[in-house]
């Protein structure tokens, strides 16, 4: 049975607070420790090149470094270190009934994403330099009596390479946040496409909310279709989701599958530094796949009204 | 409405423009005197004007593509206007036999709807009488259960649910519209330009008291 929030963090709080923090602090050590590794190589680097004193020894420190890095990096080692158990444990005990009690049934695979060409499968424009995707949910949904289908969220981070007049390559993200996909057994036959303000192109819908317009804009071939998709209980609630989050979102509803993202940044990964479990942040991870999931389902009732 | 659309002239931005010239003015006079260009007051009163013509014309076109766009979105709502009211032969004949009551409500709907052929299709307005007889008529039929389980009328009514709802979206259009020209022509310094060319005020639509009575009924029944 669906629990509060509230309910759910004290429950997760009391059960894991103890063994995360112990792995917490681990890791800012580890984390410290490697910093301190690298600094250290630096500062010898640049001692000894500015001296000159035991400057043949540079090539074999460095060799030295590069063989640490190496051995470091393996798989067996990664999954030794204290980072990497206290991400697992956070994403298995905490991340997974957080989504388990928006989604009943969903399956979590942290280390799975969505293939580039999946992602694009939104008609996103993105330029694509560098792309990674991860947190991979799948849930199942019921639309109406009768008819189910699936919803997959998961963690994008597009980007753009660029090269400065020197030839030194920078990557600039386009986008980095939540991104989601659900199929309906209805198909609008066109696509209508709900992006950030200013985005849109020539065809360009005008709306009759004013805090709508404000926020979005509306790009679609067909005006009459992207109208009825928008009713105003729908544009209230993207106004409402946008102002309570502050994130800005986009929506696509291309044929018979409903696409959005949300600019939240990183998701879903625990932080090292400060408290593992901040209620605030944790609220806001649960509080945003739950919009994204009200709102996806809204369009669905819509479209499911119009097109009979 | 956004308060300045893109695109669109606001009274500080003219204000900046007239003030761009005035200060243009003198370089524009020192620049001619270095270039041996005999730029005269009368040269420059020439450029200041046909500065300002160019810029009346600018905003006379603007306010006759928001009347243009006035006029298309009403035509859009014709377009499902006829959509719906060619529906109507196939929904009499429907209702003719479980409905014998109804005949005279029938007979008038199939007069006006050959009519409104007749005058190839004509404006909202025109059209008004037929839309309300229509509506009545739709009303009506939530009286009579049988016919509502009836194949043909539930299959007449996912077209017209469809028709209905892409009828509203052209009405939405259309007042979208009609609010941004009514903004535009009334704002200054278009008002003027919209009083000397004859621009006047376009009508927003509205649901008439037989669509009002109709939604009440339903929500009753």
């Amino acid at each position: 049975m669906k629990q509060n929030f509230g309910d759910l963090y004290r429950k997760l709080y009391d059960e894991n607070k103890t063994e995360l923090e112990e792995l917490r602090l681990k890791s800012k050590e580890e984390t410290k420790k490697i910093l301190g590794y690298v600094l250290g190589f630096f500062a010898l680097f640049i001692i000894l090149g500015i001296t000159g004193i035991g400057a043949f020894l540079i090539p074999i420190i460095f060799i030295i470094a590069i063989v640490a890095i190496i051995k470091s990096s393996s798989a067996s080692k990664i999954k030794e270190s204290p980072t990497y158990k206290y991400k697992k444990l956070f994403k298995e005990k905490i991340m997974m009934p957080l989504i388990t009690n928006v989604f009943e049934g969903a399956t979590y695979n942290p280390d799975a994403g969505w293939t580039p060409a999946q992602y694009k499968e939104a008609g996103y424009r993105d330029w694509i330099d560098r792309y990674s995707s991860e947190d991979l949910i799948i849930a199942p949904m019921k639309l109406k009596e009768g008819v189910e289908t699936k919803m997959e969220f998961c963690e994008v981070h597009t980007e753009r390479e660029s090269r400065d007049s020197d030839g030194d390559t920078s990557y600039t993200t386009i986008f980095y946040g939540l991104a989601s996909k659900m199929k309906i057994d209805k198909n609008i036959g066109t696509e209508v496409y709900i992006k950030r303000n200013w985005s849109a192109g020539k065809s360009k819908v005008k709306l009759d909310s004013p805090e709508f317009e404000k926020k979005f804009d509306v790009e679609a071939e067909d005006q009459i279709m992207a109208v009825r998709l928008l009713t105003a209980d729908v544009m209230a609630e993207m106004v409402d989701m946008y102002e309570k989050y502050k994130y800005s979102f986009e929506i696509h509803v291309i044929r018979d599958t409903i696409y959005m993202r949300v600019y939240t940044g990183e998701v879903f990964e625990p932080n090292i530094f400060k408290d593992s479990m901040e209620y605030q942040t944790l609220e806001k991870y649960y509080n945003v796949i739950e919009a994204m999931m009200s709102l996806s389902k809204h369009i669905y009732k819509v479209i499911d009204e119009i097109i009979v | 409405m956004n308060k300045y659309k893109r695109g669109e002239a606001n009274p500080a931005a003219i204000i900046v423009a007239i003030v761009a010239i005035f200060m243009v003015l003198p370089p524009l006079t020192m620049m001619s005197h270095m270039f041996n260009i005999k730029l005269t007051g009368t040269h420059l009163w020439l450029i200041v004007i046909g500065v300002i013509v160019i810029w009346i014309i600018a905003m006379y076109n603007s306010l006759v593509n928001a009347r243009q766009k006035v006029k298309q979105a009403s035509s859009g709502i014709d377009v499902y206007l006829k959509q719906r009211f060619d529906l109507i032969p196939n929904i009499v004949e429907t209702v003719k036999g479980y409905a014998k009551h109804e005949a005279t409500v029938l007979e008038q709907i199939t007069m006006l709807r050959s009519e409104y052929d007749n005058r190839e299709q004509g404006n909202m307005k025109q059209n008004q009488e037929l839309n309300e007889r229509f509506t009545n008529l739709l009303g009506l039929v939530e009286s009579y259960p049988e016919l509502k389980a009836n194949e043909s009328f539930l299959n007449l009514q996912k077209l017209l649910t469809k028709v209905e709802s892409q009828l509203q979206a052209a009405r939405r259009i259309y007042n979208i519209e009609v609010t941004e020209y009514n903004t535009k022509r009334l704002k200054f310094p278009n008002n003027i330009i919209a009083s000397i060319f004859g621009f006047g005020e376009e009508t927003l639509f509205e649901a008439t008291e037989v669509e009002r009575q109709v939604v009440k009924t339903s929500f009753d029944n």
